[in-house]
């Protein structure tokens, strides 16, 4: 057994579901900017990709709060089998540096980024293809995982990436006709490759996604500062905002991982779309034949449908918050 | 797989108590907002989990270390419950964790987390459904193997198994025969007089704002009155000097670092309560000889009895 082969075995058993590596230097020439292994540490020569999928039983559940609470649980997951891989390979006389999954570098783009784009990492070593939302797509469990690297200075094999995409594109749109922010491309040229047309608005999805975190933070305080004349300070302070964000910082609940809607409706998933499908909250999310299409001479379009009618509230409920800060009515 | 089986599972993992009870029982007992069909109407069976408070930790010094290491079992606690689940999964089963303490402020508040941050009043009220044990004077669950000295952890799951049978006697002593965590309370959060003969199911309860003036003094409560108290304010240096406060300090603190040990920051009423097989061990440490070191005065006024506080006795 190679030390790859055994490695991989060992991340198996510590619950990863699929593990890759991609070298060091490959992945570096492909980067175009300072998400790349040598910004972080020079001297590596692999990386290693792995993912951990969030329980389907999740996908039981109609509360946000509790799937938040375990996709947290399955990135703790992923981070503790990222320190194990680097205990393991430090004691066969490596180094191992498990990357952080979620924080954040201020200077490596304009806006917050992760030292390495985790979604290319995995696309790169085989674990699978970004699809047309960003999201990594696993065979097995669509993009209903969590990825974790670790950098080495450890020679492995690399993996191939895979040959074909598993994302379908505007021949699906499923993502994109659901999300709640249409943060992902509605549109795309006729014939055109995925490849050519993915894309996500991240500050729209953050809006969702990320709904107590950093950024509707600053755009709070901005209107609490700027906004004349000022809103009643009691009223900001008394608000049910400042309580989940406190605890968005207690529990990281509602700060990530605030919104499932493209989880809910992507078809890929060999090992989890078939359970996901029978529960009756997710048929219901879109109904068999309620995608529609506009083809048009040199372009396809979706059909906006949004997210089901008794799940707005979900997206609506930080309204009155920013009524409270732009001086509204009373509520 | 059969309730030893998961039961079984749990125990490799560190879990220390498993109860079984019916999500359709549960609707009846609990109030609407965190009724289980709010998260799922296709998850029929409730699990409560449990993890008992190492008796170290019980027997330390009241402080922030204690506080801390209250909020690693909560952690363990729940990494195990989460590894619990994809077992289940691996067998091909739906199961879905659900936090002891994290909150949907649309439903309900962190109020409801106390006393001592055992868990929410939810899950303790589902564990007495599952058989883990009875609510005690002070609403807190009482087991029989660790008394109140644990924490819980719930889950929902689509196993096929039969509910555990709620216990058939309280636990607890009750006021009259014994009433230590009501005589120990320092917020005085725990009913002190009863009806002399009366069951305890009369007159349990809780304060739950004055146990959170303890058990959650940098909480999320709390956040929000200090945040309020710095507008309450017309003089600037009075304001900056609440902003350059301790308090402001220890908040932070509380919300980035404690995590769950915000819940947990007054654990006096478990750790005297003599119900549990490890009572008798955590005894043996000084510091817990000293909660309560003469014991617990009771009062008897015709049809009353009621128990003196220790800061009374004291005086």
């Amino acid at each position: 057994m190679t030390l790859t082969e055994e490695l991989f075995e060992f991340a198996r058993s510590r619950g990863a579901d699929s593990i890759g590596v991609v070298s060091a230097e490959a992945y570096e020439a492909k980067v175009p900017n300072l998400q790349k292994p040598s910004t972080s540490a020079m001297g590596m020569k692999s990386l290693i990709c792995f993912v951990k999928h969030m329980l389907t039983g999740s996908f039981a559940t109609r509360d946000v709060p509790v799937q938040s609470l375990n996709s947290h649980v399955c990135m703790d997951g992923v981070e503790r089998i990222s320190m194990e891989l680097a205990e393991w390979l430090e004691k066969r006389g490596y180094l191992g540096i498990p990357v952080p999954p979620e924080a954040a570098d201020m200077n490596l783009q304009r806006s917050p980024a992760g030292t390495l784009d985790f979604k290319w990492v995995a696309e790169e070593s085989g674990v699978g293809t970004v699809g047309l939302e960003l999201n990594l797509l696993t065979p097995d469990y669509g993009p209903r995982v969590y990825i974790g690297v670790v950098m080495t200075d450890a020679a492995l094999d690399s993996t191939p990436k895979m040959e074909q995409h598993l994302c379908p594109g505007m021949k699906c749109g499923r993502c994109a006709v659901i999300c709640p922010t249409q943060a992902i491309p509605l549109r795309a040229p006729r014939d055109a490759h995925i490849t050519e047309y993915r894309n996500l608005d991240k500050r729209a999805c953050a809006s969702g996604a990320e709904r107590i975190g950093i950024k509707p933070l600053l755009l709070n305080l901005r209107k609490l500062i700027f906004t004349s004349p000022p809103p009643d300070p009691q009223r900001v302070v008394d608000h049910v905002y400042w309580k989940e964000f406190w605890q968005s910082i207690n529990s990281k609940l509602g700060a990530f991982a605030a919104c499932f809607e493209c989880f809910y409706v992507c078809p890929p998933g060999a090992k989890d779309f078939k359970k996901i499908i029978r529960i009756p909250y997710r048929r219901m999310d879109i109904p068999p034949g309620k995608v529609g299409r506009r083809h048009f001479d040199d372009m396809v379009e979706m059909v906006y449908r949004g997210v089901p009618e008794e799940r707005k509230a979900v997206y609506e409920r930080d309204q009155d918050f920013g009524e409270v800060l732009q001086g509204g009515k009373n509520p | 797989m059969t309730k030893e089986e998961v039961r079984s599972l749990a125990k490799n993992l560190g879990i220390d108590l498993v109860g079984f009870t019916t999500c359709e029982r549960l609707e009846q007992k609990l109030p609407e907002s965190v009724r289980p069909s709010q998260i799922s109407e296709y998850l029929p069976v409730f699990m409560v989990l449990a993890k008992h408070i190492p008796v170290g930790i019980s027997a330390a010094a009241d402080g922030s270390a204690k506080q801390m290491a209250a909020a690693l079992v909560h952690r363990v606690l729940e990494e195990a419950a989460a590894e619990l689940a994809y077992g289940l999964e691996e067998k091909d089963y739906l199961a879905v964790v659900l936090s002891s303490l994290m909150m949907d402020f649309k439903g309900r508040d962190e109020l409801s987390n106390t006393p001592a941050g055992q868990g929410s009043l939810y899950l303790r009220l589902a564990a007495v459904e599952a058989g883990l044990g009875t609510m005690g004077l002070n609403n807190m669950l009482l087991t029989r193997e660790f008394g109140p000295r644990v924490y819980l952890c719930g889950m929902m799951t689509n196993l096929e198994i039969e509910p555990d049978e709620p216990l058939q006697n309280e636990l607890c002593l009750g006021l009259e025969d014994c009433g230590r965590c009501a005589a120990v309370c320092p917020g005085d959060a725990i009913p002190r007089q009863s009806r002399r003969g009366a069951p305890l199911a009369e007159y349990r309860g809780l304060d739950g704002r004055a146990c959170a003036a303890y058990s959650q003094p940098h909480g999320v409560g709390h956040s929000v009155d200090h945040f309020r108290s710095f507008f309450q304010q017309k003089d600037s240096t009075t304001i900056k000097a609440k902003i350059d406060s301790d308090d402001t300090s220890l908040l932070w603190y509380h919300m980035a670092i404690m995590r769950q040990g915000a819940f947990t920051g007054c654990s006096k009423c478990l750790q005297v309560c003599p119900v549990g097989n490890d009572y008798e061990s955590i005894q043996t440490s000084p510091h817990r000889q000293r909660d309560l070191p003469v014991g617990v005065r009771s009062q008897i006024s015709g049809e009353n009895v009621s128990i003196s506080n220790y800061r009374e006795q004291q005086s």
